[in-house]
């Protein structure tokens, strides 16, 4: 497995550039890139190291271009854990020659569905697993200024379809929309999920008002609706200025999606306000929540952070609930160019964690961190890791020795690559 | 006694080197299109997003590209990268720094979550 990698390698490496290929006709050119990817996992014994797993990833992109055509491969190989390679990734697209607004593709293991909301997305990374998705698209777009995508996807025995529509700037208003339908032949009912989510920012001169509506088909109290008014800066000086965002977050009880952007039967009123510098290093925020439905989600939130001018960091994040959650989180560190160390506490409702941390750059390519952690408000848990990590052009190397208390010692090895 | 004196130790630094503590630095120059990042000892920083799949992460095979969103490093110690180009939308993003460690973006204040860690959070407007 390794050697064939290592084939892989050499043989791209020894491979002349070829944009140039003299096969291709006029206008084109082509190109390739090889991400490769191996790690290796293990644990202390005795007193050498020991490798129990190995993984290789390569990924192999062919890419040929015209004026008015452009095609891509992309294969990517994995390792599985008997050792042998299975195929993982293909993309292949086509504009429509002469039209290059139009296009269309075919994608396998590649489209993963994704909808953002305004600041956790409606559908997360990972909903589906982009190993078992594979289908076609349409793309289409030039026509006033508005782009679209169609794409249809099978994962296993089900299908998953998406719409999306980005409109162009208006003048004073534009949109996008999405849908997702997720459609399952075992369990209908369940696990059928279509979401509708339209996204409308406008412009009213003194502040900018963005607003995402959602939608799932079926039951009743399946709606949400997420607004807020941005780019309302009263106060502005040569420093910086600061932002007030108010915001609302309301959902149905019967509304839900694969990502964080709400929370069933929510009724969340939030009123923000952003200190950003023009000149310095600095920033702050702080949002007040007050849930309307339940104590669960009222509360503050704070960060601040500043980079000092004797070049020391400072880091603050602060969250609390009504309902007796919190969070704090302090951070200080300084550093030059050749070392740094710094400070971080944790604290949660049952532990206060604090890490120090210590690093060096003996090179401008390598850099060594050892960090050592332990939960200072009872157990200890001691905890402690040495990373060393280099970074030559588009290659870079990470070894990490972990150790914490009633475990082994556990190794990391990784060396990451892109040939072109 | 000892918490005294380490009370006593820790005033007479803030007070002697409060002057620079607790000043900000100062940016070398105002970029909005622009995200940048004060790390001087870093070898390698990439801004992983929303935008770029998190850098290979949420694709298949999970490798992070290594010219995926890599910023430039200046000769003062900030790294940066150039968002010109993202189209409107919201995205969460954060610093990768050596190849492992996740920092979020101390310039802005605005925060989210990824994969349970505090990411920063920036929408781009028309």
């Amino acid at each position: 497995m390794s050697a064939f990698v290592s084939v892989l390698l050499v043989l791209l490496a020894m491979t002349p550039d070829s944009t140039d290929v003299a096969l291709l006709p006029d206008g084109w050119t082509m190109g390739w890139e090889c991400l490769v990817s191996a790690t290796g996992n293990g644990k202390w014994a005795g007193n050498h190291p020991v490798i129990d797993s190995t993984d290789v990833d390569a990924a192999l992109s062919i890419m040929a271009e015209s004026p008015e055509v452009d095609f891509l491969v992309t294969g990517a190989l994995m390792s599985d854990s008997a050792g042998t390679f299975v195929f993982r990734r293909a993309r292949a697209s086509v504009k429509w020659p002469g039209t290059p607004w139009i296009g269309a593709g075919l994608f396998l293991h590649d489209r993963q569905p994704f909808v953002p909301g305004l600041r956790e997305p409606l559908v997360e990374w990972g909903w589906v697993d982009i190993d078992s998705l594979q289908g076609y698209g349409f793309q289409s777009g030039g026509i006033l200024g508005f782009n679209g995508e169609y794409l249809i996807q099978q994962t296993g025995a089900d299908t998953l379809t998406q719409l999306n529509i980005q409109s162009p700037w208006m003048g004073f208003a534009g949109f996008s929309y999405s849908r997702v339908h997720y459609h399952s032949e075992e369990s209908p009912l369940d696990d059928n999920i279509v979401l509708n989510v339209l996204s409308i920012r406008s412009d009213f001169r003194y502040f900018k008002p963005w607003v995402i509506i959602a939608g799932a088909e079926g039951e009743k109290g399946r709606w949400a609706v997420a607004g807020e008014l941005r780019d309302f800066r009263n106060f502005t000086t040569d420093w910086g200025d600061v932002e007030i965002i108010p915001a609302i977050s309301f959902a149905g009880e019967e509304f839900s999606t694969p990502g964080d952007a709400f929370v069933p039967g929510q009724r969340l009123l939030k009123l923000g306000a952003f200190l950003r510098s023009f000149r310095y290093i600095a920033s702050a925020g702080i949002i007040g929540m007050l849930d309307l439905n339940s104590d669960s989600l009222s509360g503050v939130s704070v960060t601040a952070a500043m980079v000092s001018e004797s070049s020391v960091t400072w880091d603050i994040l602060f969250d609390a609930y009504a309902d007796g959650d919190y969070r704090a989180v302090f951070g200080a560190g300084t550093a030059d160019s050749f070392a740094s160390a710094g400070l971080r506490m944790e604290i949660l409702e049952d532990s206060t964690r604090l890490t120090g941390m210590a690093s060096c750059t003996p090179r401008e390519d390598v850099s060594a961190e050892f960090t050592v952690s332990a939960d200072v408000s009872g157990s200890m848990n001691p905890a402690c890791r040495l990373d060393i990590s280099t970074a030559l052009g588009t290659v870079s190397g990470l070894i990490g020795i972990h150790w914490e208390q009633g475990s082994d010692v556990t190794l990391l090895i990784n060396l990451r690559g892109l040939l072109h | 006694m000892i918490n005294k004196l380490s009370l006593l130790i820790a005033i007479q630094v803030v007070l002697i080197s409060g002057c620079s503590l607790f000043v900000p630095m100062q940016k070398p120059q105002e970029h909005r299109e622009q995200l940048q990042l004060w790390i001087p000892g870093a070898i390698s920083v990439q801004v992983l997003s929303d935008w770029n799949e998190w850098g290979g992460i949420e694709s298949a095979g999970e490798i992070i590209n290594p010219l995926i969103g890599r910023m430039e490093k200046q000769e003062d110690g900030f790294w940066t990268l150039d968002i010109s180009e993202l189209t409107v939308g919201s995205y969460r993003y954060a610093f990768f720094v050596n190849g492992y460690r996740w920092i979020r973006d101390l310039e802005n204040p605005e925060t989210a979550i990824f994969r349970d860690q505090v990411v920063s959070v920036i929408l781009i407007s028309d």
